[in-house]
Protein backbone atom coordinates (compact mmCIF):
# COMPACT_ATOMS: atom_id res chain seq x y z
CA UNK A 1 0.00 0.00 0.00
CA UNK A 2 1.59 3.28 -1.04
CA UNK A 3 1.84 6.15 1.20
CA UNK A 4 -0.91 8.95 0.54
CA UNK A 5 1.93 11.35 0.88
CA UNK A 6 4.86 11.72 -0.96
CA UNK A 7 6.80 14.10 0.84
CA UNK A 8 6.25 15.06 4.74
CA UNK A 9 7.57 17.98 6.54
CA UNK A 10 7.36 17.98 9.99
CA UNK A 11 8.99 21.17 11.95
CA UNK A 12 11.59 21.98 8.77
CA UNK A 13 13.41 25.07 8.96
CA UNK A 14 16.42 25.62 7.48
CA UNK A 15 18.77 28.76 8.74
CA UNK A 16 21.79 30.11 6.81
CA UNK A 17 25.42 31.95 8.74
CA UNK A 18 25.77 35.01 6.67
CA UNK A 19 29.53 36.28 7.09
CA UNK A 20 30.00 40.10 6.90
CA UNK A 21 31.45 42.00 10.15
CA UNK A 22 29.16 40.18 13.13
CA UNK A 23 28.50 36.75 11.65
CA UNK A 24 24.50 36.74 11.67
CA UNK A 25 21.63 34.11 11.41
CA UNK A 26 19.58 34.27 8.15
CA UNK A 27 16.23 32.31 8.53
CA UNK A 28 15.38 31.00 5.04
CA UNK A 29 12.65 28.67 5.79
CA UNK A 30 9.99 28.86 8.88
CA UNK A 31 9.77 25.94 10.93
CA UNK A 32 7.44 24.10 7.99
CA UNK A 33 5.03 21.16 8.87
CA UNK A 34 3.56 19.91 5.16
CA UNK A 35 2.93 17.43 3.06
CA UNK A 36 3.02 16.56 -0.57
CA UNK A 37 0.09 14.20 -1.53
CA UNK A 38 1.16 11.55 -3.98
CA UNK A 39 0.35 12.15 -7.86
CA UNK A 40 -0.42 16.35 -7.11
CA UNK A 41 0.85 18.98 -9.03
CA UNK A 42 2.01 21.71 -6.61
CA UNK A 43 3.38 25.14 -7.65
CA UNK A 44 5.13 27.26 -5.23
CA UNK A 45 5.01 31.06 -5.57
CA UNK A 46 6.61 33.79 -3.87
CA UNK A 47 9.13 36.47 -4.77
CA UNK A 48 13.14 36.87 -4.88
CA UNK A 49 14.15 35.61 -1.14
CA UNK A 50 11.49 33.86 0.01
CA UNK A 51 12.77 30.30 0.82
CA UNK A 52 11.32 28.67 -2.83
CA UNK A 53 14.85 27.44 -3.90
CA UNK A 54 15.74 26.23 -0.22
CA UNK A 55 12.59 24.29 -0.15
CA UNK A 56 13.55 22.47 -3.20
CA UNK A 57 17.20 21.79 -1.99
CA UNK A 58 15.60 20.23 0.73
CA UNK A 59 13.45 17.97 -1.06
CA UNK A 60 16.50 16.95 -3.13
CA UNK A 61 18.32 16.66 -0.71
CA UNK A 62 21.14 18.56 -1.72
CA UNK A 63 20.74 20.94 1.22
CA UNK A 64 19.65 18.78 4.95
CA UNK A 65 17.50 20.64 7.39
CA UNK A 66 18.69 22.52 10.21
CA UNK A 67 15.86 21.35 12.40
CA UNK A 68 12.78 18.71 11.56
CA UNK A 69 12.52 15.98 9.69
CA UNK A 70 11.75 15.03 5.88
CA UNK A 71 9.69 11.88 5.16
CA UNK A 72 9.70 10.47 1.53
CA UNK A 73 6.95 7.82 1.61
CA UNK A 74 6.95 7.27 5.29
CA UNK A 75 11.26 6.86 5.40
CA UNK A 76 13.36 9.31 6.90
CA UNK A 77 15.00 11.37 4.52
CA UNK A 78 18.50 11.05 5.95
CA UNK A 79 17.94 7.26 6.15
CA UNK A 80 16.03 7.26 1.76
CA UNK A 81 19.50 9.16 1.08
CA UNK A 82 22.04 6.18 2.02
CA UNK A 83 19.32 3.73 0.38
CA UNK A 84 21.28 1.60 -1.63
CA UNK A 85 18.61 -0.29 -3.37
CA UNK A 86 16.61 2.61 -3.70
CA UNK A 87 18.65 5.70 -4.77
CA UNK A 88 17.33 8.88 -4.00
CA UNK A 89 18.58 10.48 -7.58
CA UNK A 90 16.44 8.28 -8.81
CA UNK A 91 13.37 9.22 -6.50
CA UNK A 92 13.67 13.03 -7.04
CA UNK A 93 14.97 15.01 -9.27
CA UNK A 94 15.35 18.30 -10.19
CA UNK A 95 15.04 20.92 -13.61
CA UNK A 96 16.97 23.79 -12.96
CA UNK A 97 15.89 27.83 -13.74
CA UNK A 98 18.54 28.47 -16.58
CA UNK A 99 18.69 25.78 -19.55
CA UNK A 100 21.98 27.99 -20.53
CA UNK A 101 24.25 26.96 -17.44
CA UNK A 102 22.69 23.78 -16.37
CA UNK A 103 24.30 21.86 -19.25
CA UNK A 104 27.97 20.97 -19.73
CA UNK A 105 28.87 22.80 -23.02
CA UNK A 106 31.54 19.95 -23.77
CA UNK A 107 28.98 17.35 -23.58
CA UNK A 108 27.45 16.24 -26.18
CA UNK A 109 23.02 15.78 -25.59
CA UNK A 110 24.00 11.74 -25.69
CA UNK A 111 26.58 11.96 -22.60
CA UNK A 112 24.35 14.52 -20.74
CA UNK A 113 21.46 12.28 -20.89
CA UNK A 114 23.90 8.74 -20.04
CA UNK A 115 25.59 10.04 -17.15
CA UNK A 116 23.19 9.22 -14.61
CA UNK A 117 22.57 5.92 -16.05
CA UNK A 118 25.69 4.06 -14.90
CA UNK A 119 23.74 1.66 -13.04
CA UNK A 120 22.61 0.80 -16.93
CA UNK A 121 24.57 -1.22 -19.73
CA UNK A 122 25.78 0.54 -22.19
CA UNK A 123 22.96 -0.54 -24.56
CA UNK A 124 20.11 0.04 -22.17
CA UNK A 125 21.80 3.39 -21.34
CA UNK A 126 21.07 3.68 -25.32
CA UNK A 127 17.92 3.18 -25.75
CA UNK A 128 16.92 5.37 -22.48
CA UNK A 129 18.75 7.98 -23.99
CA UNK A 130 16.61 8.02 -27.52
CA UNK A 131 13.35 6.86 -25.23
CA UNK A 132 13.72 10.50 -23.24
CA UNK A 133 14.67 12.57 -26.53
CA UNK A 134 11.54 11.28 -28.04
CA UNK A 135 9.22 11.59 -24.80
CA UNK A 136 10.52 15.50 -25.11
CA UNK A 137 9.99 15.90 -28.73
CA UNK A 138 13.40 15.99 -29.84
CA UNK A 139 15.03 14.34 -33.09
CA UNK A 140 16.88 11.38 -32.17
CA UNK A 141 20.37 13.05 -34.26
CA UNK A 142 20.15 15.55 -31.76
CA UNK A 143 22.10 13.24 -29.65
CA UNK A 144 25.42 13.71 -31.18
CA UNK A 145 25.15 18.09 -31.03
CA UNK A 146 26.36 19.69 -28.06
CA UNK A 147 24.41 22.66 -25.93
CA UNK A 148 25.75 25.39 -28.18
CA UNK A 149 23.92 24.24 -31.16
CA UNK A 150 20.23 24.33 -29.33
CA UNK A 151 18.05 27.02 -28.83
CA UNK A 152 16.98 28.02 -25.27
CA UNK A 153 14.15 25.93 -25.74
CA UNK A 154 15.61 22.75 -26.98
CA UNK A 155 18.03 23.03 -24.28
CA UNK A 156 15.16 23.52 -21.50
CA UNK A 157 13.91 20.06 -23.34
CA UNK A 158 17.41 18.38 -22.70
CA UNK A 159 17.42 19.26 -19.14
CA UNK A 160 13.93 17.70 -18.30
CA UNK A 161 15.00 14.85 -20.39
CA UNK A 162 17.67 14.13 -18.64
CA UNK A 163 15.79 14.58 -15.26
CA UNK A 164 13.69 11.61 -17.06
CA UNK A 165 16.07 9.39 -17.77
CA UNK A 166 16.55 7.86 -14.54
CA UNK A 167 12.52 7.37 -13.99
CA UNK A 168 12.10 9.75 -11.31
CA UNK A 169 9.06 9.22 -9.25
CA UNK A 170 8.86 13.16 -8.15
CA UNK A 171 9.87 16.34 -10.11
CA UNK A 172 11.35 19.57 -8.92
CA UNK A 173 10.97 22.59 -11.71
CA UNK A 174 12.78 25.77 -10.55
CA UNK A 175 11.18 28.61 -12.82
CA UNK A 176 11.28 26.10 -15.92
CA UNK A 177 10.01 28.81 -18.34
CA UNK A 178 11.44 32.49 -17.28
CA UNK A 179 14.33 32.24 -19.18
CA UNK A 180 12.45 31.38 -22.58
CA UNK A 181 10.21 33.33 -24.73
CA UNK A 182 6.13 32.70 -24.28
CA UNK A 183 5.60 30.76 -27.45
CA UNK A 184 8.28 28.18 -26.28
CA UNK A 185 6.96 28.15 -22.51
CA UNK A 186 3.78 27.19 -23.44
CA UNK A 187 5.78 23.85 -25.70
CA UNK A 188 6.95 23.39 -22.42
CA UNK A 189 4.38 23.71 -20.36
CA UNK A 190 2.36 21.20 -22.52
CA UNK A 191 5.34 18.70 -22.73
CA UNK A 192 4.74 18.59 -19.18
CA UNK A 193 1.74 18.29 -18.43
CA UNK A 194 1.99 15.62 -20.51
CA UNK A 195 4.26 13.53 -18.66
CA UNK A 196 1.93 13.20 -15.38
CA UNK A 197 1.66 9.97 -15.79
CA UNK A 198 4.76 8.61 -15.27
CA UNK A 199 5.83 10.91 -12.62
CA UNK A 200 3.94 8.73 -9.56
CA UNK A 201 4.80 10.76 -6.71
CA UNK A 202 4.20 14.44 -7.91
CA UNK A 203 5.36 17.52 -9.74
CA UNK A 204 6.32 20.54 -7.49
CA UNK A 205 6.66 24.38 -9.97
CA UNK A 206 8.46 26.74 -8.48
CA UNK A 207 7.24 30.06 -9.91
CA UNK A 208 6.87 33.74 -9.44
CA UNK A 209 4.48 33.90 -11.71
CA UNK A 210 0.60 33.12 -10.23
CA UNK A 211 -0.86 33.00 -13.49
CA UNK A 212 1.36 29.85 -14.83
CA UNK A 213 0.90 28.31 -11.52
CA UNK A 214 -2.86 28.52 -12.09
CA UNK A 215 -2.34 27.03 -15.44
CA UNK A 216 -0.64 24.44 -14.56
CA UNK A 217 -1.23 23.13 -10.76
CA UNK A 218 -3.90 21.60 -8.49
CA UNK A 219 -2.69 22.76 -5.52
CA UNK A 220 -1.34 26.42 -4.39
CA UNK A 221 1.78 27.33 -1.88
CA UNK A 222 2.41 31.02 -1.08
CA UNK A 223 6.28 31.42 0.66
CA UNK A 224 6.71 34.79 1.87
CA UNK A 225 9.86 35.76 3.82
CA UNK A 226 10.81 31.42 4.22
CA UNK A 227 6.74 31.80 5.71
CA UNK A 228 4.05 29.55 4.01
CA UNK A 229 1.28 32.36 4.33
CA UNK A 230 -1.33 30.53 2.34
CA UNK A 231 -1.77 27.00 0.51
CA UNK A 232 -4.58 24.86 -0.66
CA UNK A 233 -6.04 23.85 -3.81
CA UNK A 234 -5.19 26.76 -6.91
CA UNK A 235 -8.19 27.97 -7.91
CA UNK A 236 -9.64 28.32 -4.65
CA UNK A 237 -6.23 30.39 -3.26
CA UNK A 238 -6.81 32.32 -6.41
CA UNK A 239 -10.33 32.99 -6.37
CA UNK A 240 -10.42 33.49 -2.94
CA UNK A 241 -6.89 34.43 -1.31
CA UNK A 242 -7.52 34.96 2.02
CA UNK A 243 -4.05 36.71 2.85
CA UNK A 244 -3.26 41.00 2.22
CA UNK A 245 -0.04 39.08 0.50
CA UNK A 246 -1.25 36.52 -1.86
CA UNK A 247 -4.19 39.40 -2.85
CA UNK A 248 -1.30 41.64 -3.30
CA UNK A 249 0.73 39.08 -5.63
CA UNK A 250 -2.62 38.58 -7.37
CA UNK A 251 -3.00 42.53 -8.11
CA UNK A 252 0.21 42.76 -8.98
CA UNK A 253 -0.28 40.57 -12.09
CA UNK A 254 -1.31 42.50 -15.81
CA UNK A 255 -4.30 41.54 -17.07
CA UNK A 256 -6.60 41.86 -19.75
CA UNK A 257 -8.91 43.62 -20.19
CA UNK A 258 -7.00 46.02 -17.67
CA UNK A 259 -8.62 46.59 -14.54
CA UNK A 260 -10.42 49.57 -13.13
CA UNK A 261 -11.57 49.76 -17.34
CA UNK A 262 -8.35 51.67 -18.20
CA UNK A 263 -7.23 52.32 -21.66
CA UNK B 1 -2.09 65.07 -34.18
CA UNK B 2 0.75 65.86 -31.91
CA UNK B 3 3.82 66.17 -34.13
CA UNK B 4 6.50 63.10 -35.26
CA UNK B 5 9.41 62.78 -32.89
CA UNK B 6 10.71 59.20 -34.36
CA UNK B 7 10.30 58.04 -37.96
CA UNK B 8 11.49 55.21 -39.82
CA UNK B 9 11.09 54.58 -43.04
CA UNK B 10 11.82 51.03 -45.13
CA UNK B 11 14.99 51.27 -42.03
CA UNK B 12 17.11 47.67 -42.42
CA UNK B 13 19.37 47.21 -39.47
CA UNK B 14 22.42 44.86 -39.61
CA UNK B 15 25.14 43.71 -37.39
CA UNK B 16 27.03 41.87 -40.06
CA UNK B 17 28.16 43.15 -43.65
CA UNK B 18 24.84 43.27 -46.31
CA UNK B 19 23.39 40.78 -43.68
CA UNK B 20 20.04 42.15 -42.11
CA UNK B 21 18.93 41.48 -38.36
CA UNK B 22 16.01 43.66 -38.22
CA UNK B 23 14.35 45.59 -41.60
CA UNK B 24 12.29 47.01 -43.62
CA UNK B 25 10.90 48.68 -40.58
CA UNK B 26 8.03 51.27 -40.83
CA UNK B 27 8.00 52.80 -37.69
CA UNK B 28 6.31 56.27 -36.06
CA UNK B 29 6.68 57.59 -32.70
CA UNK B 30 4.48 60.78 -31.85
CA UNK B 31 5.34 63.15 -29.00
CA UNK B 32 3.80 61.65 -25.66
CA UNK B 33 3.16 58.54 -27.01
CA UNK B 34 3.84 55.14 -25.71
CA UNK B 35 4.57 52.37 -28.04
CA UNK B 36 5.08 49.19 -27.33
CA UNK B 37 7.45 46.78 -29.81
CA UNK B 38 6.58 43.17 -28.93
CA UNK B 39 8.02 40.07 -30.22
CA UNK B 40 10.31 37.07 -28.55
CA UNK B 41 14.33 37.03 -28.98
CA UNK B 42 15.87 37.25 -31.40
CA UNK B 43 13.27 39.52 -33.32
CA UNK B 44 15.19 42.38 -33.63
CA UNK B 45 13.08 44.38 -31.31
CA UNK B 46 16.59 45.89 -28.94
CA UNK B 47 18.84 46.61 -32.51
CA UNK B 48 15.91 49.31 -32.95
CA UNK B 49 15.82 50.63 -30.19
CA UNK B 50 19.90 50.79 -29.85
CA UNK B 51 19.72 52.63 -33.47
CA UNK B 52 17.23 55.08 -32.44
CA UNK B 53 19.15 56.18 -29.62
CA UNK B 54 22.52 56.01 -32.25
CA UNK B 55 24.12 53.21 -30.09
CA UNK B 56 23.85 50.72 -33.31
CA UNK B 57 27.47 50.88 -34.27
CA UNK B 58 28.69 50.88 -30.80
CA UNK B 59 27.23 47.94 -30.36
CA UNK B 60 28.74 46.45 -33.38
CA UNK B 61 25.43 46.88 -36.19
CA UNK B 62 25.02 49.52 -38.62
CA UNK B 63 22.07 50.48 -40.57
CA UNK B 64 22.21 48.78 -44.44
CA UNK B 65 19.65 50.83 -45.61
CA UNK B 66 16.38 52.99 -45.44
CA UNK B 67 15.70 56.21 -43.69
CA UNK B 68 15.65 57.42 -39.38
CA UNK B 69 14.30 60.60 -38.89
CA UNK B 70 14.69 61.26 -35.05
CA UNK B 71 13.53 65.09 -34.50
CA UNK B 72 14.73 65.26 -30.67
CA UNK B 73 18.35 65.98 -29.71
CA UNK B 74 20.46 62.89 -28.75
CA UNK B 75 20.19 64.17 -25.12
CA UNK B 76 16.16 64.40 -24.86
CA UNK B 77 16.41 60.65 -25.26
CA UNK B 78 16.72 58.43 -22.21
CA UNK B 79 17.66 54.72 -21.82
CA UNK B 80 16.15 52.40 -19.40
CA UNK B 81 18.06 48.94 -19.54
CA UNK B 82 17.27 45.50 -18.87
CA UNK B 83 19.72 44.69 -16.03
CA UNK B 84 20.27 47.65 -13.46
CA UNK B 85 23.04 45.81 -12.03
CA UNK B 86 24.63 45.39 -15.26
CA UNK B 87 24.15 48.97 -15.88
CA UNK B 88 25.65 50.61 -13.47
CA UNK B 89 28.97 50.58 -12.58
CA UNK B 90 30.45 48.91 -9.41
CA UNK B 91 33.17 50.74 -8.51
CA UNK B 92 31.45 54.07 -8.32
CA UNK B 93 29.09 55.45 -6.22
CA UNK B 94 25.31 56.20 -7.32
CA UNK B 95 26.13 59.60 -6.41
CA UNK B 96 29.32 60.24 -8.60
CA UNK B 97 27.43 58.40 -11.79
CA UNK B 98 24.57 60.82 -11.57
CA UNK B 99 27.08 64.27 -11.21
CA UNK B 100 28.46 62.41 -14.56
CA UNK B 101 25.76 62.90 -16.70
CA UNK B 102 25.89 66.63 -15.72
CA UNK B 103 23.17 67.28 -13.06
CA UNK B 104 23.47 69.59 -10.01
CA UNK B 105 22.56 68.57 -6.68
CA UNK B 106 19.16 69.59 -6.95
CA UNK B 107 18.69 68.07 -10.09
CA UNK B 108 19.65 64.93 -8.26
CA UNK B 109 17.06 65.34 -5.85
CA UNK B 110 13.90 66.45 -8.52
CA UNK B 111 14.77 63.13 -10.62
CA UNK B 112 15.34 61.11 -7.49
CA UNK B 113 11.65 62.39 -5.87
CA UNK B 114 9.86 61.66 -9.34
CA UNK B 115 10.77 57.85 -8.82
CA UNK B 116 9.97 58.11 -5.24
CA UNK B 117 13.46 57.89 -3.99
CA UNK B 118 14.34 60.42 -1.46
CA UNK B 119 17.48 60.86 0.27
CA UNK B 120 15.95 60.17 3.31
CA UNK B 121 16.24 56.20 2.37
CA UNK B 122 18.86 56.14 0.11
CA UNK B 123 22.44 57.54 0.31
CA UNK B 124 24.15 59.03 -2.42
CA UNK B 125 27.42 57.48 -1.00
CA UNK B 126 25.98 53.82 -1.45
CA UNK B 127 27.37 51.62 -4.06
CA UNK B 128 25.17 50.07 -6.85
CA UNK B 129 25.35 46.61 -4.99
CA UNK B 130 23.71 47.85 -1.78
CA UNK B 131 20.83 48.76 -2.99
CA UNK B 132 17.71 46.22 -3.81
CA UNK B 133 16.91 45.13 -6.96
CA UNK B 134 13.97 47.63 -7.25
CA UNK B 135 15.78 50.60 -5.72
CA UNK B 136 18.13 49.82 -8.55
CA UNK B 137 15.90 49.83 -11.13
CA UNK B 138 14.52 53.31 -10.13
CA UNK B 139 17.64 54.81 -9.49
CA UNK B 140 18.57 53.69 -13.71
CA UNK B 141 15.20 55.52 -14.10
CA UNK B 142 15.85 58.42 -12.09
CA UNK B 143 19.18 58.67 -14.33
CA UNK B 144 17.00 58.00 -17.68
CA UNK B 145 15.01 60.98 -16.28
CA UNK B 146 18.22 63.61 -15.26
CA UNK B 147 17.94 65.86 -18.76
CA UNK B 148 14.20 66.12 -19.04
CA UNK B 149 14.16 63.68 -21.74
CA UNK B 150 10.83 63.72 -24.11
CA UNK B 151 11.35 60.12 -25.21
CA UNK B 152 12.44 57.37 -22.90
CA UNK B 153 13.64 53.75 -24.40
CA UNK B 154 12.75 51.17 -21.73
CA UNK B 155 14.04 48.17 -22.80
CA UNK B 156 12.66 45.33 -21.07
CA UNK B 157 12.70 47.26 -18.03
CA UNK B 158 10.95 44.54 -15.26
CA UNK B 159 12.30 41.32 -16.73
CA UNK B 160 14.90 41.03 -13.83
CA UNK B 161 12.07 41.77 -10.84
CA UNK B 162 9.67 40.55 -9.58
CA UNK B 163 6.33 40.94 -10.12
CA UNK B 164 5.14 43.32 -6.91
CA UNK B 165 8.06 45.27 -8.39
CA UNK B 166 6.45 45.07 -11.96
CA UNK B 167 3.37 46.70 -10.63
CA UNK B 168 5.43 49.69 -8.61
CA UNK B 169 7.94 50.02 -12.06
CA UNK B 170 4.93 50.11 -14.34
CA UNK B 171 3.09 52.69 -12.17
CA UNK B 172 6.41 54.45 -12.41
CA UNK B 173 6.33 55.00 -16.10
CA UNK B 174 2.24 55.55 -16.12
CA UNK B 175 3.12 58.76 -14.01
CA UNK B 176 6.01 59.77 -16.15
CA UNK B 177 3.98 58.99 -19.29
CA UNK B 178 1.21 61.21 -17.94
CA UNK B 179 3.90 64.34 -17.97
CA UNK B 180 3.63 64.26 -21.81
CA UNK B 181 7.59 61.88 -22.27
CA UNK B 182 6.83 59.60 -25.02
CA UNK B 183 7.88 55.46 -24.79
CA UNK B 184 9.78 53.30 -27.01
CA UNK B 185 8.59 50.05 -24.40
CA UNK B 186 10.16 46.95 -25.47
CA UNK B 187 9.47 43.87 -24.39
CA UNK B 188 8.57 40.15 -24.93
CA UNK B 189 5.58 40.60 -21.91
CA UNK B 190 2.44 40.50 -23.88
CA UNK B 191 -0.02 41.84 -20.83
CA UNK B 192 2.34 44.10 -19.40
CA UNK B 193 2.62 45.93 -22.67
CA UNK B 194 -0.71 46.35 -23.07
CA UNK B 195 -1.63 47.40 -19.79
CA UNK B 196 0.81 50.67 -20.29
CA UNK B 197 1.33 51.62 -24.35
CA UNK B 198 -1.01 53.71 -26.32
CA UNK B 199 -0.35 51.52 -29.43
CA UNK B 200 1.77 48.30 -30.02
CA UNK B 201 4.06 47.07 -32.80
CA UNK B 202 4.60 42.76 -32.99
CA UNK B 203 7.80 42.49 -34.56
CA UNK B 204 8.83 38.84 -35.63
CA UNK B 205 12.23 38.03 -37.16
CA UNK B 206 12.57 41.39 -37.64
CA UNK B 207 10.06 42.69 -39.20
CA UNK B 208 7.01 44.67 -37.84
CA UNK B 209 4.39 42.04 -38.21
CA UNK B 210 1.37 44.29 -37.08
CA UNK B 211 0.78 47.68 -35.29
CA UNK B 212 -2.56 48.49 -33.88
CA UNK B 213 -3.98 49.77 -30.60
CA UNK B 214 -3.56 47.08 -27.50
CA UNK B 215 -7.22 46.42 -27.39
CA UNK B 216 -6.96 45.53 -32.06
CA UNK B 217 -3.61 43.57 -30.93
CA UNK B 218 -5.19 41.48 -27.90
CA UNK B 219 -8.93 40.94 -29.13
CA UNK B 220 -8.94 40.80 -32.65
CA UNK B 221 -5.57 39.83 -34.07
CA UNK B 222 -4.79 40.00 -37.55
CA UNK B 223 -1.53 38.37 -38.29
CA UNK B 224 -1.46 34.85 -37.42
CA UNK B 225 1.65 35.31 -35.56
CA UNK B 226 0.32 37.81 -33.03
CA UNK B 227 -2.60 35.97 -32.44
CA UNK B 228 -0.08 32.58 -31.89
CA UNK B 229 1.69 34.98 -29.24
CA UNK B 230 -1.48 36.62 -27.66
CA UNK B 231 -2.60 32.76 -27.48
CA UNK B 232 0.37 31.35 -25.76
CA UNK B 233 0.47 34.29 -22.81
CA UNK B 234 -0.77 32.70 -19.39
CA UNK B 235 -3.52 33.99 -17.46
CA UNK B 236 -5.28 34.22 -14.81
Amino acid sequence: MPQEMFFEFEGVSRTFTVRGGRAQTFHALAPLTCGFRRGVSCALVGESGSGKTTLARLLTGLLSPSSGRIRIEGQPQEQALHDRRRPYARRVQMVFQNPYLSLDPKWNIRSILEEGLFYLSAAERHSRACRVLEQVGLPAHYASRRPSALSGGERQRVAIARALAVEPDFLILDEPTSQLDVSVQAQILTLIQSLKPVLQGGILWITHDLALAARVAEVLLVLREGKLVEAGPCLEVLGHPRETYTRQLLASIPVWPPRGGGQ
Amino acid sequence: MSQLIVQARGLCLGYEKGKVAAGPLDLEIREGEALGILGESGAGKSTLGYEILGLLQEKGGSRVGGDLHCHLDPLEIGFIPQDPLSSLDPLFSIGSQMKELGADASEIQTALRRVHLSLDNISLKSYPHELSGGMRQRLVIAMALLRSPRLVIADEPTSSLDVTLQAEILKLFREIHAEGVAFLFITHHVLLAANFCDRLAVMQAGSIVETGTPREIMETPRHAYTAALVAAVPRL
